[in-house]
């Protein structure tokens, strides 16, 4: 069993020091024409499982996070620090499943008229989508909570230089994302990795020896290349926003790497392992073994192949009482799982519309319509060459923006995933709030949403914002 | 006799309906004259203000914020930039509004949560501002010409002061029906305006608790916007305001909007 205080001491580096360092220093009080201000917040997260549907789920966890930020502005000049602490445990289990203390967002900005110049580990967004994805793929996410945390929430800072040039009509800006970061994700032992608890279960379950030795050899390494800081696997991106009518456009081009990584073989049995991995079956676990793989057959690498992607993004088109915005993108080079479980590198026209509206007793909400279009198909594991989803957001605030009800939905038109999020939220006094509300996710266990069926759960949140 | 009786009736009835016409003709020009003014008056250059705004409900609580709110000219139009800085619950939320000439202001709210600016889209503007009571329609100035304008009266306001008494009728959409403005002429200032909604009642009042000339400009340091429909206050003070200090161009930005 591992204590906090220590886990934290360990990891505790130089940039959590100089987040602290300069959280604390404001409050001295500088005087001139500097500001500076700081704030935080401090989250606390219990999640209950619904259904204990095995006995390797996580029944209830309890996820803890402190945040704290500082900026400093004098005249055009910025510098912004912030740092993170969060912690994971598991009820009943008595261990606490990990702590991070890490430095999130570290940059400084220079502004004129006509030039402004950001460098340092920054968030950046683009597109128009809300808490989707279609061509905002700037920074990684973290997903080693699924969809738990909201879109903003689950970007990973990265190191960039973000330069703009302010036109008279227009905005021109520049990144450029010198190292390469991939979004955090979780393969095996929890209730969100790609392969849930598949493992444990083997190795716990009623199956042959050789069944358990050859799955407890299973790993997914990095591969070298891209996990290296050099400006080899630098990314960049080129925006320029203008308005067209009445309508804010942006047209884009980037290079970016797929942040998910594909699971590449090293050898030909490697694609009955995913078979397995994918589908897991006693079927597929038996075809597994009866090739008897060795070490070298179990190993997975992870890649992260290039894509060139131009893509755009406008609001807002008035139609009668409502606002319709909407992004787009072509992506050269997505990486696919064939059917085979080998991979294949498509093509990929992506759009996704979104409808505003506010009735007129406050309702809000948005419909937001996502279409993938796979060019030159042919036959994938999980992607027809359409597929549409659709996403519902429903909002409503009383007592003054005090309470708040919140209602998300994502339903897959192609193949019938769902996931429902309510939510009641009060806002008390002195910047606490105290939310209740579940996750329901449907579909078949091939299907994004549908993957997690047996992981619905209410969770309760306490979250004090200083 | 009666053919006579009759062209001395018309007659009159011509001369005063053309004086009548004529009258309400000079009213409408004087009440938009004076209009004209208060939307021309020189209110600096650009201004930085520090404002504490205070929210008021029908039991008497109150919730304080504090914002920030930066002013530019740019010939006839004005863009503004208002950031919320206390307390956290709010702090990072902010807003630009940005006059056009001809057409509606462009509108942009920006959300923490969302990470990205939203455009306020004309039938939106309606909706309260981040649940003031002031409406993202409040939130821009009215052009004189977008209201058809009556001189009421004259009459006693703020503290020993005359004002013209106005009603503006708007030509185009608004959620209001008409608005009466009570106009201190001297100071060109507007002092009290009442908000008819649609049933012809009065729904909101806004109201100058406070004035100052600040750096040789009336300035409204204390205003106050009451719906009486909700029974709910916004008092908004101005702790410290800077005129003309060359804030530049790029503070008007959607990209300091959003990265602020």
């Amino acid at each position: 069993m591992r204590c906090l205080a220590c886990a934290c001491w360990k990891k505790i580096n130089v940039y959590f020091l100089i987040v602290m360092f300069l959280f604390f220093v404001p409050a001295s009080g500088a005087k001139g024409e500097s500001t500076i201000q700081s704030g935080g917040e401090v989250n606390i997260r219990l999640f209950q499982d619904t259904k204990e549907d095995t006995a390797y789920e996580d029944h209830e966890q309890v996820r803890t996070q402190f945040d704290v930020w500082t900026k400093f502005k004098k005249n055009g000049f910025s510098a912004y620090v912030s740092g993170r602490t969060e912690g994971e445990w598991l009820i009943g289990d008595d261990t606490q499943k990990d702590v991070d203390v890490t430095l999130r967002q570290a940059y400084i900005s220079a502004d004129s008229d006509r030039w402004a110049l950001s460098l340092g580990k920054q968030v950046v967004t683009w597109g128009k989508l809300d808490n989707v994805i279609v061509v905002d793929r700037i920074n990684p996410q973290d997903f080693r909570w699924f969809v738990m945390d909201d879109k903003q929430e689950r970007k990973d800072p990265v190191w960039m230089m973000q330069a703009h040039y302010f036109g008279d009509n227009y905005d021109a800006e520049l990144l450029y994302i010198p190292f390469f970061r991939a979004s955090k994700i979780d393969f095996f032992g929890s209730d969100w990795a790609v392969f849930d608890h598949l493992k444990e279960a083997v190795e716990k379950g009623n199956y042959s020896a050789s069944a358990k030795s050859i799955i407890s050899g299973v790993r997914i390494k990095d591969k070298d290349k891209l996990t290296q800081d050099t400006f080899a696997n630098g990314e960049w991106g080129i925006r320029f926003r203008n308005r067209i009518g009445n309508v804010d456009c942006a047209f884009y081009y980037m290079y970016i790497h797929s942040r998910v990584p594909v699971l590449r073989e090293k050898t030909s049995k490697g694609n009955t392992l995913k078979r397995f991995l994918y589908t897991p079956s006693v079927n597929s676990l038996n075809e597994l073994a009866a090739l008897n793989p060795a070490n070298e057959d179990l190993v997975l690498e992870k890649e992260y192949p290039g894509m060139n992607v131009i893509g755009g993004d406008f609001e807002t088109i008035i139609i009668g009482e409502y606002g319709l915005r909407g992004e787009y993108g072509l992506f050269l080079g997505a990486p696919y799982l064939r059917s085979d479980f080998s991979y294949v590198e498509k093509d990929r026209l992506s759009f996704g519309l979104g409808i505003d509206h506010t009735t007129a007793q406050d309702w809000y909400y948005n419909l937001q319509f996502i279409e993938d279009i796979i060019l030159d198909y042919e036959e994938l594991f999980a992607q027809e060459e359409y597929s549409h989803e659709i996403t519902f957001n429903l909002k409503k605030d009383f007592l003054r923006g005090n309470l708040l009800f919140a209602l998300d939905c994502a339903y897959s038109l192609s193949y019938g995933d769902s996931m429902f999020n309510p939510e009641v939220r009060y806002k008390f006094n002195g910047g606490v709030e105290a939310a209740l509300g579940g996750f329901i996710f449907e579909g078949d266990s091939t299907t994004l949403f549908g993957r997690y069926n047996a992981k619905d759960l209410v969770y309760m949140e306490m979250k004090y914002r200083f | 006799m009666i053919k006579r009786w009759c062209r001395i009736v018309i007659s009159g009835v011509i001369l005063v309906s053309s004086v009548l016409v004529y009258n309400i003709f000079a009213q409408e020009h004087s009440a938009k004259a004076i209009m004209d003014k208060v939307f021309t008056r020189y209110d600096g250059d650009d201004s930085y203000s520090e404002v504490e705004m205070v929210l008021l409900d029908k039991k008497g609580y109150e919730r304080k914020r504090q914002l920030e709110i930066y002013t530019k000219d740019y010939g006839k139009l004005i863009k503004t930039y208002i950031k919320f800085t206390e307390p956290a619950d709010i702090r990072g939320t902010a807003f630009l509004s940005i006059e056009n000439e001809g057409k509606d202001n462009t509108q942009y709210l920006y959300l923490p949560a969302l990470g990205r600016a939203r455009r306020i889209v004309s039938s939106q503007k309606k909706l309260r501002f981040v649940n003031t009571d002031y409406t993202y329609e409040d939130m821009q100035r009215r052009r004189p010409e977008d209201d058809k304008h009556m001189f009421l009266r004259e009459e006693a306001c703020g503290q020993g002061e005359t004002c013209a008494v106005i009603e503006s009728v708007p030509k185009n959409n608004s959620q209001y029906t008409k608005r009466i403005n009570w106009v201190d002429r001297n100071k060109e200032l507007i002092l009290r305006t009442d908000f008819y909604g649609r049933n012809g009642r009065m729904i909101k009042r806004f109201k100058v608790l406070s004035m100052k000339k600040i750096d040789n400009i009336w300035t409204a340091v204390d205003v106050i916007m009451e719906d009486f429909t909700n029974n709910h206050k916004t008092e908004l003070k101005i702790e410290s305001i800077s005129y003309n200090q060359g804030i530049s161009d790029e503070m008007f930005s959607l990209r300091v909007l959003e990265k602020d």
